[in-house]
């Protein structure tokens, strides 16, 4: 069994791990990223959010109303003054463009019509409806017309050769009168690996400006992002350790070690301090078996607005409205302004170790429209301390 | 009335079944699964019982999907995807065998595996169907 | 305003089949449903046409009948039915497996009415052979089986089939009204989904509204009383066992655990109900109660993954000083011209297995009050689809045939019979109409075209409720929207609207225990619809 020591394990493969391991990095750490598998991240919609509020773009006063309106929301105790310092570490790593600004909202349209303000969207997809305006858009919301039985993923890999791209282009021009138009907005599958290439070949056949909608369904956004995090990580020098971390050691209060285990072997983790970036229910940071509410690796009590939840019945955390903010999907770890996890008499519980991203208590990910702010302040913010 | 004739009739039924029973072959699971072969009621064997439940966890988020390298295009009607494997082909145990014709394709490759955030053992399920699809019923 | 020999209200089963009696006899039939077809009671049964076992014991005249009539809906629909093998097992050491086998052998004298198998005697150690999965020690079992049917398809098929012989089927329309000449009831007043008002003209009314039949006999006039009772099913993701067990409730009561299609269900509870029909809810301790009954021979239960609750309410015949349980199953008619009001017929109580003898029952009826002479065909006539069986090795060599997968083919086949035939032409025609929109069922582009054009599908819950779209184990994360856009494109819906109705549904039908991955599905489900 290899044992391997780090000043930083970090436990999680999606965004706000990846933001604590570029962090970690950059300020000259040995850090080691456990990835079990994709997780949300990875399936995004190519925009991000920080904050929202009806009629009006700002993203500062939006962050303040939801401060006020939730007293149990990340933003009390993330600084998010560091936001910009995060974003341009972010992009300063990742291998793709991210546009916007993290003062002032833009309007997204996605692949069901719906309209989204996010902060940044991947530069593929950015066309701000405040300001262009949607008379001369064509607009594809799907392909189906063209007879492409395919799930996007797999379309997008398929057009990730430019004589695929070039077919479908040609297509698209003989279909409309794409002249009458100033700018296509298409599906999010122009290419996976390449598709910064790909939108640019795309445009040279049909001859006007292309962009991509927003994913939901299956989306490829999410893919594309999650391998560029993976690459930019790497490309910082941080170590890739594939498998679950599935227990720990601890040395009174202080995790000491992580076991690792995958399909090929079974290692030992050491670090100096641990960050739990393991997401909620998709990536199996959180789990609710038939009696337990459990947060998988460190069992760490969970909590819905400060009140523990872990022998909770869920119907209990379920609103009857379905878009209504769901108290089941708001719950997770209790954390102090360092972001070490508490128990219910607010003492910490390892010395050493941190959360961050959606783990954390008071926010509904797909909800509150602050999932991009959350994850990437509390990742910075975990391994800066 | 109708309760006496009932009564009488289960009598009777009784003491012909004293008498014939020993030439009965009704008996025994084998004797179960024959009767129902032409219905595809296979039974799970401890073994796999053991590894049922994780075939569940799937919920086809589709990140198996770009994995796959045999889910390409032509493909797609054929072998479909992983995830259309795990969520969906694998849940009628009678009708299993039906996916013979597609089941080839797949390479065992674990890439599916890698990326699949709620654990479902991929090659597992895809062994177990082959494997029932290649029960003599 | 139009005239009709009969009125039905009511589109659950017996509406459906009784319109479909009275149209093979000839009689100008109109039937009224004020949501979708089978979209209470029917819809929400377990879905078995079983031989009546239980009367052995004291009535074995209704076992042959139930038997007998089992046998029929094989006949008019083979494709809808699928077997479902059940192990009585005998807990108690001490019990006589002489008289019990004697007794599945009587039900076996039956069996052969309803093509079942002869029953198998099996010892303690076959049980555990053909399931590992139960926790069970006591002297064996006595295997049976009865059959499953989709009371969807077949409440729509038995609609389609009465449109075919000249019924009018009037969906999405409620009775506000009775209109009366001299004390005799002679058509009703109907409010259409848009608010416009329309009446029509019958000579004899039939009120099968199951739980609904006390209010509409109240606009009548009449007192009608009913002893509804609620039932609660549990839906699993997969055919957990191809086998289907009895166990016993912590207050004795029966409940099971059935292979049904492509899942399993628990079921069921029987309370007592005095709310009304049109809001129901499933609590968590009528899931509790139902999960711990099988948890007592199914102890991994509770790690298998739930999808889904459904309720319904049995409009059960009213009797004072019984529990519900004990409650007789049989149906009544009620001829309300005794009470003065002549024109009316109510029919309540009674089964999914005997609906088509019921229907018989009360179009006799009909029949006699009208001077008809025709007599019943409907165990003759096969439904549409039934025209031609086709087996497995058939449709696999036609899936790959026509390029798709044969498991949906096989779905499809068990949905439409013959009629998948005509639905995959459509896709030969147009390969894009192979596209699997619900992965899960799974359900192809065509079948949803196909049951929009000819099935009455106005909604993404009436395309569930015909094709199963949205009820496999994503609940329509990955289908509901592209679905929502077919309907929008053939019949101009708001997609948007349709969503967030569907979602509300299946939230509701999910919240009572939403646990394990299914709290994951919910997640990425958020993450994509919202």
């Amino acid at each position: 069994m290899a044992i391997m020591n780090y000043d930083v394990v970090i436990i999680g493969g999606g965004l706000s791990s990846s933001m604590a391991a570029l962090r970690a990095a950059s300020l000259g750490k040995k850090v080691a990223l456990i990835q079990k598998a994709w997780g949300s991240t990875a399936l995004g919609s190519g925009a991000f959010e920080i904050a929202s509020e009806e009629g009006s773009y700002d993203i500062i006063s939006a962050i303040d109303r939801i401060k006020k309106e939730n007293p149990f929301h990340p933003y009390h105790y993330l600084n998010t003054e560091n936001i910009s310092q995060a974003v341009e570490l972010l992009k300063k790593w990742l291998p793709i463009r991210m546009q916007g600004s993290y003062t002032e909202n833009h309007l997204f349209l996605n692949d069901q019509g719906k309209n989204k303000k996010a902060a940044f969207a991947l530069e593929t997809q950015f066309v701000d409806f405040k300001v262009v305006s949607r008379k001369k858009i064509l607009e594809i919301q799907s392909l189906n017309f063209l007879n492409i039985n395919m799930l996007p993923q797999t379309l997008a890999k398929k057009l990730d050769n430019p004589e695929e791209v070039r077919k479908l282009g040609q297509e698209i021009k003989s279909k409309f009168q794409t002249s009458r138009y100033e700018l296509i907005l298409m599906p999010p599958i122009l290419g996976l690996d390449f598709f910064t290439d790909m939108k640019r070949e795309f445009e040279s056949h049909v001859g006007i400006p292309t962009y991509e909608l927003l994913g939901s369904i299956n989306s490829v956004p999410g893919i594309r992002f999650q391998k560029a995090l993976e690459s930019a990580v790497r490309k910082a020098g941080v170590t890739y350790i594939s498998g679950k971390a599935v227990s720990f050691m601890q040395e009174k209060k202080k995790v000491s070690s992580i076991n690792v285990t995958s399909n090929e072997k079974n290692e030992v983790i050491e670090g100096n301090s641990f960050i739990l970036a393991t997401g909620k229910f998709i990536s199996g940071g959180l789990f609710r078996d038939a009696s337990f509410f459990k947060e998988t690796l460190f069992h760490l009590p969970l909590f819905y607005q400060n009140q523990k939840i872990n022998t909770e019945s869920v119907k209990k955390l379920l609103r009857e409205n379905y878009k209504d903010s769901q108290p089941v999907f708001q719950s997770g770890v209790k954390v102090n302004k360092d972001l070490v996890p508490l128990d219910e008499y607010n003492e910490p519980l390892f010395e050493n170790l941190r959360a961050c991203g959606t783990l954390l208590q008071g926010f509904d990910p797909y909800q509150d429209g602050t999932r991009f702010g959350v994850q990437i302040l509390s990742g910075y913010k975990a391994a800066d301390v | 009335m109708k309760w006496i004739y009932a009564k009488l009739n289960l009598a009777f039924a009784l003491f012909m079944h004293l008498v014939w029973k020993r030439w009965t072959n009704y008996r025994g699971a084998n004797v179960f699964l024959s009767l129902y072969k032409e219905d595809r009621i296979l039974h799970l064997t401890s073994k796999s019982r053991q590894t049922f439940i994780p075939h569940q966890n799937c919920i086809n988020c589709g990140l198996c999907v770009v994995q796959c390298e045999v889910t390409s295009e032509s493909f797609y009607q054929t072998f479909m995807t992983p995830a259309h494997m795990i969520f969906s082909y694998s849940r009628s145990l009678p009708e299993l065998f039906l996916n013979k014709d597609f089941l080839k394709y797949c390479t065992s490759c674990r890439g599916c595996e890698k990326v699949c955030p709620t654990e479902v053992p991929l090659t597992h399920v895809i062994e177990f169907v082959r494997e029932m699809t290649e029960k003599k019923i | 305003m139009d005239a009709y020999d009969v009125i039905i209200i009511g589109g659950g089963v017996n509406g459906a089949g009784t319109a479909r009696d009275c149209a093979l006899r000839g009689l100008k039939t109109l039937l009224i449903e004020k949501k979708d077809l089978s979209g209470g009671t029917t819809g929400a049964s377990s879905g078995m046409i079983h031989g009546g076992l239980r009367y052995l014991l004291h009535d074995v005249k209704t076992t042959e009948t139930s038997s007998r009539d089992s046998g029929y809906i094989q006949k008019i629909a083979p494709f809808l039915l699928f077997r479902i093998p059940f192990l009585f097992l005998v807990k108690e050491k001490g019990a006589n497996m002489e008289l019990l086998e004697t007794f599945f052998e009587v039900y076996d004298r039956y069996g052969k009415l309803k093509n079942s198998k002869p029953h198998v005697r099996l010892s303690h150690k076959d049980v555990l052979e053909l399931e590992s999965g139960l926790h069970f020690d006591g002297k064996g079992a006595i295997s049976f089986d009865e059959w499953g049917i989709d009371p969807y398809r077949l409440c729509v098929l038995n609609a389609k089939d009465a449109e075919l012989h000249g019924a009018k089927i009037l969906l999405h329309s409620e009775v506000t009204d009775f209109l009366f000449q001299n004390k005799r009831i002679t058509g009703v007043q109907v409010r259409t989904a848009d608010g416009k008002k329309n009446q029509y003209l019958g000579k004899i009314i039939l009120n099968l509204a199951g739980p609904w039949i006390p209010e509409l006999c109240q606009k009548a006039g009449i007192a009608l009383k009913l002893r509804p009772a609620k039932g609660v099913h549990i839906v699993f993701d997969r055919r957990i066992s191809n086998i289907a067990f009895v166990t016993e409730t912590i207050d004795g009561r029966s409940v099971f655990l059935l292979p049904y299609e492509n899942t399993s269900i628990i079921g069921t509870t029987d309370d007592d109900f005095y709310g009304n029909p049109d809001d129901l809810d499933v609590t968590q301790d009528e899931v509790e109660y139902l999960m711990q009954a099988i948890e007592q021979i199914f102890p991994s239960i509770r790690n298998h993954r739930v999808i889904s609750t459904y309720v319904g309410i049995r409009p059960t015949l009213y009797e004072w000083g019984k529990t519900e349980d004990s409650l007789s199953r049989e149906h009544k008619i009620f001829d309300h011209e005794t009470e003065g009001v002549p024109g009316l017929i109510s029919m309540a109580g009674g089964k999914l297995a005997s609906y088509r003898l019921m229907c018989e029952e009360l179009t006799d009826l009909v029949c006699k009050k009208l001077n008809v002479k025709k007599s019943c065909e409907t165990h003759i006539n096969v439904l549409p689809g039934a025209q031609k069986e086709l087996s497995f090795e058939e449709l696999f060599t036609k899936a790959q045939e026509a390029k798709i997968s044969a498991y949906a083919l096989s779905r499809l086949y068990f949905r439409h019979g013959y009629e998948c035939l005509m639905i995959l032409e459509k896709m030969k025609k147009n390969p894009s109409l192979k596209r699997t929109i619900c992965t899960s069922e799974p359900v192809l582009e065509a079948e949803i075209r196909h049951v929009i054009e000819n099935e009455w599908a106005t909604s993404l819950d009436d395309l569930g409720r015909r094709t199963r779209l949205g009820w496999g184990g994503c609940q329509g994360s990955e289908c509901a929207w592209p679905a929502a856009l077919i309907l929008q494109e053939m019949l101009g819906i708001d997609p948007q609207k349709q969503m967030d109705i569907f979602l509300q549904k299946r939230w509701k039908s999910i919240s009572p225990y939403l646990y394990g991955h299914s709290l994951s599905q919910e997640e990425l489900k958020r993450q994509w619809l919202l």
